[in-house]
C-alpha cells in the first residue's frame, strides 16, 4: 500500500483526463447499484430474518452465491443471460434494449457481486432486533409497512449502515464481473479498476494515483463500519 | 392469570393479541370476532394494549415518542397521569425498572385499548421495589377502566392486582374464581404451593394419613386413598416442649431447618412444614436453627385434595 503512494508522482497521475473520468464512472455506478441494493436487499432482507417459510434457507443460499462465485464466472452469467447471444438476449433486443458495454452493465455487475454483502449484514442486522419490539408496535395499531419504517430499520439502522458501506465498497473495487459483462469502453464503461488495470500499459503514474485514490475511499469505508460497528453486536464478513 | 411455566400464559396472551395464530379455535373479544379457524383480524386492528415482560420499549425514541407511537388520546395529560413527564424526552436506555414500566404501561393506554394483556409486569424489577410499584399498577389500571388480563407467578402480587384469577396448567385451566378464594380451596398442587400452603401427600385410612415422609396426621373427616394434606402455616404453632399445645390433635417434633423473617412474620421450616409465627413469638421462644420444636395444628386447619392414583 506505501509502494503505490510512493513509487509514481501523484500530480502527473491526476492530471491525466482518463483518470477523473473512470473516477466519475466508478462513483456513479456504484452509487446507483447501492441505491439498488439498498432499494431492493432491505425488505428482502427484513423477510428473510423475521420470517419462517419453506425454502427459505435455499433463497437465502441463493442471495448468498455470489458472494463465493468467482467474478469472473458472475461476469460470464451476465454476458450469456443479457448478451446478444444470450438466454434472454433476443426477447431484450426486440424491445432494443442493449445492456452489454453500457453503463447499466456496469451497474448490473456491481450489484450482482456487492449485493450479497448488503444482504447479509442486513439479515443479521435485522435478526438481532428484539422481535418484541416489532410486536409492540403491531399491538399498538402499526401495519407491517410502519413497522418496517419506524421500529425494524432505525433499531437496525447501524448494521444497515455497515453493510451499505461494505457493499459500496465491493461495487467501487468491482472489476472481473465489469470487464466481462460491461468491457473497458473509455468514457463509457472505464471504471477506476479497470483504469488501472489499463494504466498498466498506458501511463503507470495514472494507475499509482486511482489506486491511491481508491485506497484511501476504501480506509475511509472501513474506519466508518467500525465506528458505526462500535456498541453494536454486528456479524459482519468482509469480503 | 397464574400457572407453573411452561403452562402456556404468554402463548395465550399472544393468542390474544393476534401476535400468534392458533392452529384452530375462536377468539373473541365483546361481539367482535378475531379468529375463528379461517380469518384472524391482524394485531393492529385488535386495539389490544400489551405490556411486555421486557417491556419492549422503542430505544431510538424519548418517552414521549414510545407513548405517541400509537397513541390515540393526548400524550401529555397521559404522561402526567402515570407519573412520568419529567422523563418525557429521556430514552429508555437511561431508565429504571420502575420507570420503563411505567412508560410501557403508558403506552399502551394510549392506543385506547379494549383490553390490556400484561406478561409478568413486575418481573423485571427489583423485588425491593416490587410492592410499591404493584400498587401503582393495579391503580393506573384501575383509572384507566380497561378489563385487564395479567400473567404473575407471585401468589402476593396476584392478590395486589386483580380480584379474580385463572390457573393455567398444562394449556388448562384447572381452576377460576376471587383471587383470595384460591388460598381457601385450592384444586391442584400448584395452586396449593402457589397459595404458599404446606403441601403434604400421603395415604389416607379413616381419620389417618401416613405421609410419604413417615409423619402419622389425623383429619378431621375421613378419608381414602392418596391424598394431599394442605396446611396454611399460619395454622401453624410452634413450642419447645414436645408436649404441645393440648387442644391440637396434631403434633410434630423436629429440628428447625431454616429460619427466614420476612417483616414483622417469621418462616421456620420444621421437617416437611413450614409455620409461620409472628415475629414476637419466635423471639420469646428464642428460636434458632437446629433447635428441636414441636409444631402443632388442628385436624379441622387441614383441608385435604384427592390425588389420582398411580
Amino acid at each position: 500500500m506505501i509502494a503505490i503512494f510512493t513509487q509514481g508522482s501523484l500530480r502527473n497521475g491526476l492530471q491525466q483526463p482518463g483518470a477523473w473520468t473512470a473516477l466519475k464512472i466508478s462513483f456513479e455506478t456504484s452509487t446507483i447499484s447501492l441505491a439498488l441494493m439498498i432499494l431492493f436487499g432491505t425488505p428482502i432482507s427484513f423477510v428473510l430474518a423475521t420470517t419462517s417459510f419453506p425454502g427459505k434457507t435455499l433463497l437465502t443460499t441463493l442471495f448468498e452465491l455470489p458472494l463465493v462465485l468467482p467474478p469472473a464466472v458472475a461476469g460470464l452469467g451476465l454476458l450469456m443471460a443479457f448478451g446478444r447471444f444470450g438466454l434472454l438476449g433476443s426477447q431484450l433486443s426486440a424491445l432494443g434494449i442493449e445492456l452489454p458495454f453500457t453503463k447499466a452493465a456496469v451497474v448490473m455487475a456491481m450489484t450482482f457481486v456487492a449485493s450479497p454483502l448488503y444482504v447479509r449484514q442486513a439479515i443479521a442486522a435485522f435478526g438481532s432486533v428484539d422481535p418484541d419490539l416489532l410486536a409492540a408496535s403491531r399491538t399498538l395499531g402499526a401495519g407491517p409497512a410502519k413497522t418496517f419504517f419506524r421500529v425494524a430499520v432505525p433499531v437496525a439502522l447501524s448494521g444497515l449502515s455497515a453493510g451499505a458501506a461494505l457493499g459500496w465498497a465491493r461495487a467501487l473495487g468491482e472489476f472481473g464481473a465489469t470487464i466481462l459483462f460491461a468491457g473497458s469502453l473509455q468514457g463509457r464503461t472505464e471504471t477506476a479498476p479497470i483504469a488501472i488495470y489499463l494504466g498498466l500499459e498506458q501511463g503507470l503514474d495514472q494507475a499509482l494515483a486511482l489506486g491511491a485514490l481508491l485506497i484511501t475511499v476504501s480506509a475511509i469505508v472501513l474506519v466508518s463500519v467500525k465506528l458505526l460497528a462500535r456498541g453494536n453486536a454486528l456479524r459482519f464478513m468482509p469480503g | 392469570m397464574v400457572g407453573p411455566s411452561g403452562a402456556g400464559k404468554s402463548t395465550l396472551l399472544r393468542l390474544i393479541a393476534g401476535l400468534l395464530t392458533p392452529a384452530s379455535g375462536r377468539v373473541s373479544c365483546g361481539d367482535e370476532l378475531w379468529f375463528d379457524g379461517k380469518r384472524s383480524t391482524p394485531p393492529n386492528r385488535r386495539g389490544v394494549g400489551f405490556v411486555f415482560q421486557d417491556y419492549a420499549l422503542f430505544p431510538h425514541m424519548s418517552v414521549r415518542g414510545n407513548v405517541a407511537y400509537g397513541a390515540r388520546i393526548p400524550v401529555d395529560p397521559l404522561l402526567e397521569r402515570i407519573g412520568i413527564d419529567h422523563l418525557a424526552a429521556a430514552k429508555p436506555r437511561g431508565l429504571s425498572g420502575g420507570e420503563r414500566q411505567r412508560v410501557a404501561v403508558a403506552r399502551a393506554l394510549a392506543s385506547e385499548p379494549r383490553l390490556l394483556l400484561l406478561d409478568e409486569p413486575l418481573s423485571a424489577l427489583d423485588p425491593s421495589t416490587r410492592g410499591h410499584i404493584a400498587e401503582q399498577l393495579a391503580a393506573a389500571i384501575a383509572a384507566a377502566q380497561v378489563p385487564a388480563l395479567i400473567v404473575t407467578h407471585s401468589y402476593e402480587e396476584a392478590i395486589a392486582l386483580a380480584a379474580d384469577a385463572i390457573v393455567l396448567e398444562n394449556g388448562q385451566i384447572t381452576q377460576r374464581g376471587q383471587t383470595a378464594q384460591l388460598l381457601r380451596g385450592p384444586r391442584t398442587a400448584f395452586i396449593a404451593q402457589f397459595a404458599g400452603l404446606n403441601y403434604l401427600e400421603g395415604a389416607a385410612s379413616g381419620r389417618d394419613v401416613i405421609l410419604d415422609s413417615g409423619e402419622r396426621i389425623q383429619l378431621a373427616e375421613q378419608a381414602t386413598g392418596r391424598i394431599a394434606v394442605l396446611i396454611a402455616p399460619w395454622e401453624i404453632t410452634v413450642h419447645r416442649d414436645p408436649a404441645g399445645d393440648s387442644s391440637a390433635q396434631n403434633n410434630l417434633t423436629a429440628p428447625v431447618a431454616s429460619v427466614l423473617a420476612s417483616g414483622n412474620r417469621v418462616r421456620l421450616v420444621i421437617g416437611p412444614l413450614t409455620a409461620e409465627i409472628t415475629a414476637e413469638s419466635a423471639e420469646r421462644l428464642g428460636l434458632e436453627r437446629g433447635q428441636t420444636v414441636t409444631a402443632s395444628f388442628k385436624s379441622t386447619a387441614i383441608r385435604t385434595l384427592a390425588l389420582r392414583e398411580g
